[in-house]
């Protein structure tokens, strides 16, 4: 009956330090793969807030851009519409 | 001894048992660690994605800005290739109306003598009735534009032009006698000088030229003249249409017939000023007349077969 119990006891005992072990390890690599992504998110945040920087700066330059060169869109418009309307006529 | 063994036995099988519960309490710990960090990790997943979302659409964003920004950068190129594209279709749209392909006619409106006061009020008719019509220019501003020259010339050609009328050449001093006919020199320095003016107002090379008074007025120097054009790289053109603003015609109702009964062919040319009142009174009246009767109304290009070279 001792030995019986001892066996029993040793076999909960390994069993549970093999599970232990497994459980550890489990979360070692959970924990590794999270902070792989966290970097991961850190990086792309890092990537939108330089982006949208340029983006801020891009719209500026348009803005810009769309300031002085408001004339000259209306000019290039306007020869496009012009040929269209020959070209309707031909057609 | 029993005794002995036997507290042994319970102190082992205690020590066990402590043991067993500690791994399983400390199994349990880490489960419950493990399955917090996978539901972190679902989370963080879902915020990668979304962040990787938000990137490609603000990269998105950038390229379609970046695109706006090359074609602003690019307007004045794509301007003249719109230009370029705009007399091609005209030169095939004309070689239509010639060959009767098309049930239309053309007609080229040009303007002689300008830029002078009144030049404001024509193209403001024009552009009322989306007409682009030819400003044969000139210079020298002492006979034709009197005190109101100077008021009302200096940005003429810059808005001429910027409106999509072709800014062409009539000399610089349109000096009939004593002046641009006494040799294809003077005539062509002339010419030269008018041309200057018009660059520097407005950056454009102009490549048509129309002769003061009419390429008779050159007589015995017109072959010469014309050859020296054509070293120059211009072209040429008269007139087959008119309403006489030029000379004697004094009233609308006149002006109206002369214009009226010059007007037939599948290409005309028409002759006014912008300096006559009459014929900004009949302008609008004379741009439907031409409509009514199937007529387009273009600006004159060099590749033009009206345009001589």
């Amino acid at each position: 009956m001792r030995k019986v119990v001892s066996i029993l006891l040793g076999i909960s005992l390994i069993s549970l330090i093999i599970f232990l072990s497994y459980n550890i390890n489990n979360y070692k690599q959970i924990k590794e793969s999270n902070n792989n992504l966290l970097k991961e998110i850190k990086q792309i945040e890092k990537d939108f807030d330089k982006n949208n920087e340029n983006k801020k700066n891009q719209e500026q330059e348009l803005e810009k851009l769309k300031n002085s060169s408001k004339e000259k869109i209306n000019t290039y418009e306007m020869w496009n519409k012009w040929i269209n309307e020959i070209k309707q006529k031909m057609s | 001894m029993d005794k002995r063994n036997k507290t042994k036995n319970v102190l082992i099988i205690i020590l066990f048992t402590t043991i067993i519960i500690s791994l399983i309490i400390t199994n349990v710990y880490f489960i419950k660690l493990s399955n917090d960090a996978i539901k972190n990790s679902n989370e963080l997943k879902n915020k990668l994605e979304k962040n990787e979302e938000k990137l490609d659409k603000l990269n998105n964003e950038i390229n379609n800005t970046n695109e706006l920004i090359t074609l602003y950068k690019n307007i004045d190129t794509k301007i003249n290739e719109a230009k370029q594209e705009y007399y091609k279709t005209l030169k095939e749209f004309e070689n239509k109306v010639l060959s009767g392909e098309v049930n239309y006619k053309i007609a080229y409106l040009t303007f002689d003598d300008g830029p002078y006061y009144l030049t404001h009020s024509f193209l403001k008719v024009l552009e009322e009735n989306d007409v682009r019509a030819t400003f044969f220019t000139i210079g020298y501003d002492k006979d034709y534009c009197y005190d109101n020259r100077s008021m009302y010339c200096g940005d003429m050609y810059k808005k001429i032009y910027n409106l999509g009328h072709t800014l062409a050449n009539h000399t610089y001093t349109h000096h009939i006698h004593n002046g641009i006919y006494n040799s294809s020199d003077a005539f062509i320095n002339d010419v030269k000088k008018q041309e200057q003016l018009i660059k520097d107002r407005t950056g454009f090379t102009t490549n048509i030229v129309r002769f003061p008074g009419g390429s008779a007025q050159a007589k015995g120097l017109k072959n010469d003249i014309v050859n020296k054009l054509k070293q120059n790289g211009y072209g040429w053109v008269d007139w087959t249409s008119l309403n006489g603003d030029g000379a004697t015609v004094s009233n609308t109702y006149d002006a109206m017939n002369n214009f009226k009964n010059t007007i037939g062919d599948k290409v005309e040319v028409v002759l006014f000023h912008d300096y006559s009142y009459i014929t900004l009174s009949i302008l609008p009246d004379a741009i439907k007349y031409l409509k009514d009767n199937n007529y387009v109304l273009l600006p004159l290009f060099y590749e033009s077969k009206m345009v001589n070279k």
